[in-house]
C-alpha cells in the first residue's frame, strides 16, 4: 500500500511501541465519556420533561411508564391517568423535542464545519425560511385546518423548494465556491423573509396572524405519536448518514486544498452533507416551526468541551441538541405557569446570552 | 529514466491571464527536484496542478503512467502528498490530530486510526522534530512550527511523491537544513520530491535537479551547476549574479550582486504616470 518506501521502515527502531497506546486509549475514552455523559443527561431530561407539568407524576413512576413503552416491566405501580398523561401527552412532545433538537444540533455542526464559519446555523442556506414561507402560505390560504398534515407538508415542501432554488443558483454560477453558496443563502433568506412579511401584512384576520406568529416562533404544543413517527425515520437516518462523514469533515475544516490532497472527494462530500443537513432541518421545522439558536449554540458549546474532531462532535451535537431542546421545552411549560411560552422564545432567551458569552471568551470556538 | 510523475504541455489560464505556458516537467524515482523562479513565475500553480488540486487548461499530468484526471482522489492521495504554503488552521485541532489526518487516504470509511497509524504519525512527528508539540493546539503554534507539523502530516501519508510549496520559508536556518536533509533522505530511499524553493543555495545543496521558471515557462533545467549560469539567472530573476563553487558545502552558490535594469520595466512607471491615480496603481503592482 505504501509503495517503495514506508515510513515505518525508515526509523522503526526509534519508537517503543507502547508509547502510542495511551494516546489511542485517551481518544477512545474521550469519545466514550462525552457521549455517555450526554446520553445520560438526555435520559434524565426526558424523564424530567415527562414527569413535570400541571399533573405531576413522580419520577419513579415516569421511569416505569417510559420503560413499559419499551417493553420493560419494572413492577412499580402507576394509575391509568398517570400513564395517559405521560405516555400520550408528554412523551410524544418530549420525543419530538429530542428528534428536532438532534436534527438542529447535527445540522448546525455540519453547516458551521462546511462553511468554516461559527455564525452558520441549520438555516444558513434557506431551509428554515423556505419552510416558514410554505407554512405561512398554508395558514394564509386557510388550508392548515383542512387536514392535520397540511401544515407540515407545506412547510417541508417550502424547505425543499428553497434549497432547490439555492442550489440552482449556485450551480448556474461560474465559480462554485462554498463562500458563494453562503452569499446565495443570505440573499435567498432575505428574499424569503420579505415574502413572509408580505403574507403577514395581507393576513385576513387577527387569528390568522396569531397562527403565523406562533408557527414562526416554533412550538411543541400538542405533538402526538404520529408526529414522532412521521419525523423519526428521516431524522435518525439523516443523522446516521452524516456521522459517516466525520473524518471527511475534519479534513474539510483544514481547507479545501488540504482535503483534496488527502483524498477527499470535496465536491461530492459537500453536496451530500448539505443535502443531509437540509433534509433533517426541513423535516424538523416542518412539525415544530422555526426554532432558533439550537443549531447555533450547541455546536459552539460542544466544540469548547469536546474539541473540533467531528467524529465526536457530530454525535455529541445530536445528543446535545436534543438535550437543549428538551430542557428549553420544559422551561417554556413551567416558567410562567399557567401561561406557556413558545419554545423558540426560550431557546433565544437562553441561547443569545450564552452565545455572547462564548463569543467573548472562547478562542476555541472556531474561525476568527 | 522513467518518470514517476510527469507533466506535459501544461498551460494554465485564469480569464485572459496566462499563468503557465507549455510547461514540461518530469521527476523520477529517488529524485529531489527544485522549482525556482521569481515571484509570479507560476511555480506554486504548477505544483498545485501536479497535485491535482487545479485542472490545467491544456496538457496532462501522469503518475506512474496513469492520467491524473482519471484517478480517484483517494488513489492519488495514497501516492501523492502535498504541503501547501498556507498552513493556517482556524479550528484548534491538536498537533496529533493534524498529523493523524495524514492517514485518511489509507483508512476505510468506518475505521478509526489504529495502533499502526498512531505509530506512523509518531514517527513522522519525531523525524520532522515536532513530537514534543503533540498535545499543543495547532492554533497556538508559530508559522514555522505549523509548517513542520504539516510536513509531518504529509510524511504520515506515506506518499511516493512529496510535493512541497516553500516548505522551509518560515523556518530558521537550523530547521531549514533539517527539513531539507530529511526530504533528501526520503528521496534516497526511493521517494520522489518536488519542492518550490526560494533559497538558491539551499536548492543547489539538496536538490538533484532544478527547474528554473520565469513568466510561466521553464527557462532552464538540469543539475544545479548546469542551471546556475549568470545568463540563466539574469534571464529568469533579472539580477546580476556571481556563480561559484563552494567547497565548504560541496555545492554551487549564487550571490546576487544587483538588479538588472530592464527596458520594459523602465517603461512601466512612465505609463503609470499617465493614469489618474498613479499612487494607487504603483502600490498595487
Amino acid at each position: 500500500m505504501a509503495g517503495d518506501f514506508a515510513l515505518t521502515q525508515t526509523a522503526a527502531k526509534s519508537l517503543p511501541q507502547s508509547e502510542v497506546e495511551p494516546q489511542i486509549r485517551a481518544f477512545h475514552r474521550r469519545i466514550a465519556s462525552v457521549l455517555a455523559i450526554l446520553a445520560g443527561l438526555l435520559f434524565v431530561a426526558v424523564i424530567l420533561g415527562s414527569s413535570i407539568g400541571p399533573v405531576p407524576v413522580p419520577f419513579d413512576k415516569t421511569v416505569a411508564i417510559v420503560l413499559q413503552r419499551l417493553g420493560l416491566d419494572t413492577g412499580i405501580a402507576f394509575t391509568a391517568r398517570e400513564a395517559l398523561v405521560v405516555d400520550q401527552v408528554r412523551l410524544p412532545r418530549v420525543l419530538t423535542a429530542v428528534l428536532v433538537g438532534a436534527a438542529l444540533g447535527t445540522a448546525g455542526t455540519i453547516m458551521q464545519g462546511l462553511f468554516r464559519n461559527p455564525l452558520a446555523d441549520p438555516g444558513v442556506i434557506g431551509v428554515s425560511s423556505g419552510a416558514a414561507v410554505g407554512a405561512v402560505t398554508c395558514i394564509a390560504l386557510g388550508w392548515s385546518t383542512a387536514h392535520r398534515w397540511m401544515l407540515p407538508a407545506f412547510a417541508f415542501a417550502g424547505a425543499m423548494a428553497s434549497i432547490t432554488l439555492v442550489f440552482g443558483i449556485w450551480a448556474s454560477g461560474r465559480l462554485r465556491s462554498i463562500s458563494t453558496l453562503l452569499l446565495i443563502g443570505i440573499g435567498v433568506n432575505s428574499l424569503l423573509s420579505a415574502v413572509i412579511s408580505a403574507i403577514m401584512a395581507l393576513a385576513k384576520n387577527e387569528q390568522e396572524l396569531r397562527g403565523i406568529v406562533f408557527w414562526l416562533q416554533g412550538g411543541l404544543d400538542a405533538r402526538t405519536w404520529e408526529h414522532v413517527s412521521l419525523i423519526a425515520l428521516p431524522i435518525v437516518l439523516g443523522i446516521a448518514l452524516a456521522l459517516v462523514y466525520g473524518r471527511d469533515m475534519n479534513m474539510l475544516l483544514l481547507g479545501e486544498e488540504h482535503a483534496k490532497s488527502a483524498g477527499v472527494h470535496v465536491g461530492r462530500t459537500r453536496l451530500v452533507l448539505l443535502l443531509l443537513a437540509s433534509l433533517i432541518t426541513g423535516t424538523g421545522v416542518a412539525v415544530t416551526g422555526v426554532i432558533g439558536f439550537v443549531g447555533l449554540i450547541v455546536p459552539h458549546l460542544l466544540r469548547l468541551i469536546a474539541g473540533p474532531d467531528h467524529r465526536l462532535l457530530l454525535p455529541a451535537s445530536a445528543l446535545g441538541g436534543a438535550l437543549f431542546l428538551v430542557l428549553a421545552d420544559l422551561v417554556s411549560r413551567v416558567a410562567f405557569q399557567p401561561h406557556n411560552l413558545q419554545v423558540g422564545v426560550v431557546t433565544a432567551f437562553v441561547g443569545a446570552p450564552l452565545f455572547l458569552f462564548m463569543a467573548l471568551r472562547s478562542s476555541r470556538a472556531g474561525v476568527h | 529514466m522513467e518518470a514517476r510523475i510527469a507533466a506535459r504541455g501544461i498551460s494554465y489560464q485564469v480569464s485572459d491571464k496566462r499563468i503557465l505556458h507549455g510547461v514540461d516537467l518530469a521527476a523520477a524515482r529517488g529524485e529531489f527536484v527544485g522549482l525556482l523562479g521569481p515571484n509570479g513565475a507560476g511555480k506554486s500553480t504548477l505544483l498545485r496542478i501536479l497535485a491535482g488540486l487545479i485542472k490545467p487548461s491544456m496538457g496532462t499530468v501522469t503518475i506512474d503512467g496513469d492520467d491524473l484526471r482519471a484517478m480517484r482522489p483517494v488513489d492519488v492521495a495514497r501516492k501523492v502528498a502535498y504541503v501547501p504554503q498556507d498552513t493556517h488552521v482556524a479550528f484548534d485541532f491538536s498537533v496529533w490530530e493534524i498529523v493523524l489526518m495524514g492517514r485518511h487516504p489509507h483508512l476505510p470509511r468506518f475505521a478509526v486510526e489504529g495502533k499502526r497509524d498512531h505509530e506512523i504519525a509518531a514517527l513522522a512527528m519525531e523525524q520532522v522534530g515536532v513530537r514534543h508539540l503533540g498535545d499543543r493546539s495547532i492554533t497556538s503554534l508559530s508559522g514555522g512550527e505549523r509548517q513542520m507539523v504539516f510536513i509531518a502530516k504529509a510524511l504520515a501519508q506515506e506518499p511516493q511523491i512529496l510535493l512541497l510549496d516553500e516548505p522551509v520559508s518560515a523556518l530558521d536556518i537550523r530547521h531549514q537544513l533539517h527539513v531539507l536533509s530529511l526530504v533528501r533522505s526520503y528521496t534516497e530511499k526511493g521517494a520522489t520530491a518536488i519542492a518550490v524553493l526560494h533559497d538558491l543555495n539551499l536548492a543547489a545543496r539538496f536538490c538533484h535537479r532544478l527547474y528554473l521558471m520565469a513568466d510561466g515557462e521553464v527557462t532552464a533545467q538540469g543539475p544545479p551547476d548546469a542551471v546556475y549560469t549568470e545568463e540563466a539567472l539574469a534571464r529568469s530573476y533579472r539580477v546580476r549574479a556571481a556563480v561559484r563553487y563552494d567547497p565548504l558545502v560541496d555545492s554551487t552558490t549564487v550571490t546576487a550582486l544587483g538588479a538588472l535594469e530592464e527596458p520594459d520595466e523602465r517603461a512601466e512607471p512612465e505609463r503609470l504616470q499617465t493614469t489618474s491615480e498613479p499612487h494607487e496603481s504603483t502600490r498595487t503592482t
